[in-house]
């Protein structure tokens, strides 16, 4: 089987995520292991600058969680499966309703916990253009007349 | 009034006020050195201060998310108030506003005046020189195309032209430092046309001429030929063509030296020594030139010495091997045709800068030769530390096809020379991308509510006349005194007639109203039987309608701050009180006062009308009592001190409306967090009491002074309740619901899907 070791550049939860240094390796997968969390020996010189792996016969990309050096040459690399980016191409497909976005669907007169203010207030007053006599007028009621 | 001295205003602005524009008309009321100004809003949080390179500024802006403009605008006409944005939120309606320019009167106060003196309202964004440049070129008649990128030009720094370099004092007087980034950064100003929502970029004169310079050394506006002293004897058969020529200087063993401009060197012509030169050096000598501690060496050929290039060794650029011969022979250099990738107009009219040398002989220029430019041009005056006044003038250019403001190779892109203003319906997914990214990347609605509907029953009021019970006068205070006087008279005829007829006992009332009765005529005043032969005013309506006019409140936010709990809006009313308006009610709309005023009993009704979106009616409306009875024995003085003690009573009950404890929807209970405890502002106060008050109904809004995070959208995102497909999203996105199947994973993988999802991804 082959393992491509590479770095991972972008967030864990950032669906298609740049991956850089790309290297393929070969091997025989010589005892069981998991495909969600895989622990397999390598043969490397040195893969501590790794921190991300795909294995295609898995079809699925990692999260290198440990690198331990067994002995010289010989690593024991743990893995832990990336789902978002395994399964990129059928998440972005799913129809959702969203809670919270940064672009598509944002909505600015939602109540959310995001609209913070600070204790202060600020007052403003607006005048109406008049209002009623500020003098008075007198008015006398009398009977008859 | 306590004398309010000039620290302490300096003191106050900087400690009470958060940010925005209150602070500058705070400032402008009171006598204060510009030096001192910039100063206090420089320490605001949310006002930014843009300098110009060399020091001096160029505007006050705010920053992040609260961009706040100038204060007090009043509703447009629209007949859809939800598609208007906040006076502070720029959102993604037209209404963009700058904030206001400071001026300096003749004293030497500082004033504050509205924005740009233009239809519509602008920002201003900051991007590169690139950008503006290649919007200038599109307004000038030239197109530039990925070409030109791919061949290597450079808005920098190209042909031997360095963009900063070509005039370091005018270049410190147009561009900013970016401080994040440490690039150079123009400043634009982007306005919108509130009729047909096209956009407008302008650019500022100078920094125009400066690009123009650029362009004009580096070949943009070549056409193509090659221009130069070409000797009509060509001994050395040195063929000049392709770009342009080089800069170099000839090392100090030989005798001639050039200077002239050149583009930037590529390692497959220069050799590193003269072994790796294609040709042959003859007899030891090397020719040997230096060009930014590279060293050229041209060969020598057929025993002479002669600086011959063999063409057919040369590698791929034989053009610029071509030129740096020619250069060495004849000592000038060649006006290149232009960069690969520039092209004209059609009918375009191209400018002619033959004889310009300094920026301003470019801008002169463009003035002689674009004035519609600069009779489109805008001014903004900003007053400077030293009180001095500098004003910067923006001229209108084209939008080219970026993908970001800081996009360093845009591209003409559907823009020409005739048609410098953009519509957003037409114009391409990438321009717009641009317009929204320089104007701000506030959210989008995602829907447009419904406007309301209908209107209030039509208001009548009754008719109210007796006269044959009783009859009003309306006297004036001569009148009064007159009629007293005969009351009281101590003439014995007049006593005598009043033994019979006790004028006292047909005196009903006396008071005063403070809303001018309705007149229907005049007569003397008449008790019972008796004339007192005082003449008077005589009431002609029991009802009488006092209009105080209207008023408009607008959403200063342009979101969920403008209504409760975090914006409440009271309203004083003469002879009534303080009084909450709902916020949801009022913000948008138009609210008019009318008092409809019984002067008979001084009853009066205050009806708050409240229009938006075209339609509207009465709202709320409101009871109180407009007369203050004066006694006229010691029976009526009585029962006016008791009523007055009763209404006193009235007040006890009267509750505190608002804040936490008013009844609040279950989706909105974080806002009651952040909503303040509102107390009672008054108690209902009528009649006597209410004749001390102010007689002018006024509105009372509170805002919040906001708290947002710079990144919150990217962070936490904004609030969402839109179904969609994820593939149609972009940056942070948190779910709320789905369902997650149709994924070939195992069960444990399928449920950290939904869970990562709705923690929040990024696409």
């Amino acid at each position: 089987m082959e393992i491509t070791l590479c770095v991972n550049t972008s967030e864990k939860s950032k669906i298609g995520k740049n991956l850089t240094s790309m290297n393929v390796f070969s091997g025989t997968l010589r005892e069981e292991t998991s495909i969600i969390s895989p622990v397999v020996l390598m043969e490397l010189e040195n893969p501590s600058s790794y921190n991300y792996a795909y294995i295609p016969e898995f079809g699925r990309y990692y999260f290198i969680n440990d690198i331990v050096s067994v002995r010289k040459g010989l690593w024991r690399i743990s893995m832990q499966v990336d789902v978002l980016e395994s399964f990129k191409n059928y998440i972005l497909d799913l129809g959702v309703i969203l809670s919270d976005s940064e672009n598509t669907g944002a909505e600015n007169y939602i109540s959310s916990d995001v609209w913070k203010t600070k204790v202060k207030e600020k007052t403003d007053i607006i005048n109406f253009p008049s209002g009623l006599s500020e003098t008075g007028h007198f008015i006398l009621i009398t009977a008859g007349g | 009034m306590s004398t309010i001295y000039y620290f302490d205003i300096l003191d106050a602005v900087e400690n009470y006020y958060g940010s925005g524009s209150d602070q500058w008309v705070e400032i402008a009321k009171y006598d204060i050195s510009a030096e001192n100004a910039e100063s206090i809003l420089k320490q605001v949080p949310g006002v930014k201060l843009i300098k110009n390179t060399d020091g001096s500024i160029r505007s006050w802006t705010y920053t992040a998310y609260e961009r706040k403009g100038v204060a007090g605008s009043t509703i447009p006409e629209s007949i859809n108030s939800n598609v208007q944005t906040g006076i502070a939120n720029p959102g993604n309606s037209a209404l963009v506003n700058v904030p206001a320019n400071m001026g300096k009167e003749t004293g030497g106060n500082i004033t504050m005046r509205s924005g740009m003196e233009t239809a519509g309202n602008f920002v201003m964004k900051e991007v590169v020189p690139a950008v503006a440049a290649t919007g200038l070129g599109i307004s000038l008649g030239k197109t530039i195309s990925k070409a030109a990128y791919d061949a290597g030009f450079n808005w920098l720094s190209w042909a031997g032209v360095d963009l900063e370099s070509l005039n370091p004092e005018t270049w410190g007087a147009i561009t900013s430092d970016d401080d994040s980034t440490g690039a150079k950064l123009f400043n634009m100003v982007f306005g919108i046309d509130p009729q047909t929502g096209n956009t407008q970029a302008y650019m500022d004169a100078d920094a125009a001429a400066y690009m123009a310079m650029y362009m004009q050394n580096v070949g943009f506006f070549g056409d193509g030929s090659i221009s130069g002293f070409v000797p009509a004897d060509n001994p050395y058969n040195v063929k000049p063509f392709g770009f342009s020529s080089g800069k170099f200087t000839q090392e100090p063993n030989h005798s001639r030296t050039y200077s002239v401009p050149v583009a930037s060197w590529e390692d497959g012509y220069i050799a590193a020594s003269p072994t790796n030169f294609p040709g042959t050096i003859y007899g030891g000598y090397d020719y040997a030139y230096t060009l930014n501690n590279k060293r050229v060496y041209l060969s020598a050929s057929n025993g002479a010495i002669t600086p011959t290039i063999n063409a057919g060794n040369m590698p791929a650029r034989a053009d610029r091997a071509g030129i740096y011969g020619w250069v060495m022979v004849y000592g000038n250099y060649i006006t290149p045709s232009g960069p690969t990738g520039v092209g004209t107009q059609e009918n375009a009219t191209l400018p002619d800068f033959t004889g310009c040398v300094t920026p301003a002989d470019y801008k002169q220029a463009l003035m002689e030769q674009y004035p519609d430019l600069f009779n489109n041009e805008i001014t903004q005056t900003v007053v400077q530390p030293d009180g001095t006044i500098k004003e910067y003038h923006y001229i209108p250019v084209n939008m080219p096809e970026a993908t970001s403001a800081t996009d360093t190779e845009p591209t003409t892109g559907d823009g020409t020379q005739g048609s410098p203003q953009v519509n957003p319906d037409t114009a391409t997914q990438p321009l717009i991308d641009l317009i929204t990214q320089l104007l701000g990347d506030d959210a989008t609605p995602s829907d447009i509510p419904d406007t309301g509907d209908g209107n209030t029953p039509p208001l009548i009021i009754p008719p109210g006349t007796a006269n044959a019970l009783y009859s009003i006068y309306n006297p004036t205070q001569e009148e009064l005194n007159s009629f007293g006087a005969w009351l009281w008279s101590s003439n014995f005829v007049d006593q005598l007639l009043k033994l019979f007829n006790d004028p006292m006992q047909a005196i009903i009332g006396l008071h005063k109203v403070f809303a001018a009765p309705a007149i229907s005529g005049q007569s003397n005043i008449k008790v019972g039987y008796l004339d007192s032969g005082v003449h008077s005013n005589v009431v002609g309506s029991q009802y009488t309608t006092i209009d105080c006019g209207e008023i408009s409140i607008s959403e200063y936010f342009g979101n969920v701050f403008d209504y409760d709990p975090f914006t409440c809006v009271y309203i004083y009313l003469p002879f009534i009180g303080i009084e909450k308006l709902d916020t949801g009610d009022v913000m948008r709309g138009r609210l008019r006062v009318v008092y409809h005023v019984d002067v008979l009993t001084g009853a009066c009704l205050a009806e708050i009308r409240i229009t938006r979106d075209g339609v509207g009616g009465t709202l709320y409306t409101y009871t109180g009592n407009c007369a203050v009875q004066y006694p006229i024995s010691s029976g009526s003085y009585m029962g006016i001190v008791a009523s007055m003690t009763s209404v006193a009573g009235g007040i006890v009950g009267t509750i505190a409306s608002g804040g936490a404890l008013a009844p609040v929807a279950m989706g909105s209970v974080s806002g009651v967090l952040n909503a303040h405890t509102r107390v009672q502002h008054s108690g209902g106060f009528s009649g006597n009491a209410g004749a001390m008050g102010i007689k002018t109904p006024y509105v009372i809004i509170t805002r919040p002074q906001t708290c947002l995070a710079d990144n919150f959208p990217e962070l936490d995102g904004y609030p969402a309740n839109k179904s969609t497909t994820l593939s149609l999203c972009s940056g942070f996105v948190k779910v709320k619901s789905c369902h997650v199947s149709g994924i070939p994973a195992t069960d444990e993988e399928l449920s950290e899907i939904e869970m990562l999802l709705k923690s929040g991804v990024i696409i």
